[in-house]
């Protein structure tokens, strides 16, 4: 490719060795330099995304762009660089220079095209597509409160705990009655989606309608509480800049 | 003119999204389907003590454990609407228990409890030992492992931070003239809980033994560690004739504990050693 684009260059077979010698270069050093940030994020070994061995692999947007600007830069810089080279007016700092000009560009493209592979191997996994973290399921109080779905029904969980996450439907401030007695219960940021609804045996509910931001029920008798399940992406609202970057075992 | 033509676009676009994202359950009592759960008494045997627990297991093969002889009939019921982890399929439920035995399921642990600093720490470690050795029986893995083997045991779940419902188990067996690679896959479909349903071994190549036994000085000074929470532990085990090792080690919990890395890079490594092997990944479709 590279000695194609400077066709117009290339007055000797000597020229054609080198404009491929620095396409093929900075392929491979920019592929490998982009697996090997890839998976050091992915806390695996830098030589090991290099080399391909590396049983981790990082995933989602962010670390899709990490990983793909420095692979960018890297074989951009090289490109620029060793393109100068090959003319024989240029000295160190042209060379320089168009390394860094050809550098900055690889590692925006770079960037973006990574950060979308690596946010559609998220998606693929069932996981964030921005930071690649894993959905899981919860339970829910209106406050924000949750806990895993898995550690509720848990030998370890008390009943005590358990009832805790139960949303109360009178002094709750994020549930209001309407004078036709329907109850809206305000979902909580700190979860993606409310998909499910418990409610005790004995009480009825008509017209239950679970949206976005919002969960409506009229209750026929006195209610007293509910317990919201759904889920959330893991370090879903992000707190932290480690929170961006999550990593999946390669082979599973 | 042309702002006012987004704008009633945006409205539109907002109104069809909320219909669609909303959805609605009406309460009739002949409406409500039932969502079953099968219970059993289990007992689980350690080396110090019989610890009583229920298994319940619902029809597409989820299965939890609760502390003590529960009998779910006096708990109260429950009702449903939508979907969970638990209850996949969206509908609306009356939540019924039925015994699938009055049997008492007796399960051995087959791995070392060890002293924790308070109660609430133990019961962790003994549910997370109970659902494993749980498995390991199911899937025929039922050695405890022996001072005298040399041995390297991996039990994964494929589920980081759910309900799992599938597992690998793959156990390393050195010999004297050669090293053996074993893989046990364990499923649960239904209310008979985890089977077997895929079991193979082979020799391994000059190759894989060598990277793994690079990896393991890696692995030797570090003393057993447990990482258990959040998510669902992955369990490695060695033992080289002389020292015993166990690590019970969860995804979620391996962010920013450098010290347990190169546990978590051998046990991956087996991971895709066993997938290079036998083909076994977590992708597994029912």
């Amino acid at each position: 490719m590279n000695a194609a684009t400077h066709a117009g260059n290339i007055n000797s077979f000597g020229q054609f060795a080198g404009y491929y010698g620095i396409g093929a270069a900075a392929g491979a050093v920019g592929a490998g330099v982009g697996l090997g940030v890839s998976s050091a994020l992915a806390r695996g070994s830098f030589l090991g995304g290099v080399m391909g061995t590396s049983s981790v692999v990082s995933t989602g947007f962010a670390s899709g762009f990490v990983s793909g600007a420095a692979g960018g830069f890297s074989g951009g810089f090289i490109n620029g660089f060793g393109n100068a080279a090959m003319n024989s007016d240029n000295d160190f700092s042209d060379m320089l220079s168009a390394g860094f000009d050809s550098g900055w560009k690889g590692g925006l493209f770079g960037g973006v095209s990574g950060g979308i592979a690596g946010g559609i191997d998220a998606v693929r996994h069932d996981r964030n597509f921005w930071t690649g973290s894993g959905k899981q399921g919860v339970v829910v109080k209106t406050n924000g409160e949750l806990i895993g779905e898995q550690d509720y029904n848990a030998p370890y969980t008390t009943p005590q705990t358990r009832d805790y996450y139960n949303t109360q439907l009178s002094d709750n401030g994020s549930v209001t009655t309407a004078s036709n007695g329907q109850i809206t219960i305000k979902i909580p940021n700190s979860v993606d989606r409310i998909t499910g609804m418990a409610a005790p045996d004995n009480t009825f509910f008509t017209n239950v309608n679970i949206g976005r931001n919002a969960l409506t029920i009229t209750p026929l008798d006195q209610a007293s509480y509910v317990i919201m399940h759904g889920w959330r992406y893991y370090s879903n609202p992000v707190t932290s800049f480690k929170d961006l970057f999550y990593w999946r075992p390669r082979f599973f | 003119m042309a702002t006012k033509i987004l704008l009633k676009m945006r409205k539109l676009l907002f109104l069809i999204c909320t219909i669609i994202s909303t959805v609605v359950y009406s309460q009739k009592p002949d409406s409500l389907e039932l969502f079953l759960t099968e219970f059993q008494k289990v007992a689980f045997v350690t080396s110090d003590s019989i610890y009583k627990f229920t298994r319940f297991i619902t029809a597409d093969g989820k299965f939890y454990f609760r502390e003590g002889f529960v009998d779910p009939y006096l708990t109260g019921g429950e009702l449903f609407f939508g979907s969970s982890d638990l209850v996949q399929k969206t509908g609306e439920y009356k939540l019924t228990f039925k015994s699938g035995s009055d049997h008492i399921d007796t399960i051995n642990n087959y791995f070392p409890v060890r002293q924790t600093k308070n109660n609430q720490d133990l019961l962790i470690n003994i549910s997370d030992e109970l659902g494993y050795s749980y498995i390991l029986r199911q899937v025929g893995e039922t050695d405890k492992i022996n001072l005298a083997d040399n041995i390297i045991r991996v039990l994964y779940p494929c589920e980081e931070l759910n309900y799992c419902t599938l597992y690998h188990v793959f156990t390393i067996r050195f010999f004297a003239d050669s090293v053996k690679l074993y893989s046990h896959t364990g499923r649960s479909i239904d209310f008979n809980g985890i089977q077997l349903i895929q079991t193979d071994s082979c020799l391994l190549k000059k190759r894989d033994i060598e990277s793994i036994m690079k990896q393991m000085t890696k692995v030797k000074p570090i003393p057993d560690m447990e990482c258990r929470r959040p998510g669902n532990p992955w369990v490695f085990e060695y033992n080289n004739g002389t020292e015993y090792k166990h690590f019970a080690i969860s995804n979620y919990c391996l962010r920013g504990q450098k010290d347990l890395r190169p546990v978590a890079t051998l046990c991956y490594l087996i991971l895709g050693i066993g997938n290079k092997y036998f083909d076994t990944n977590c992708s597994l479709s029912p």
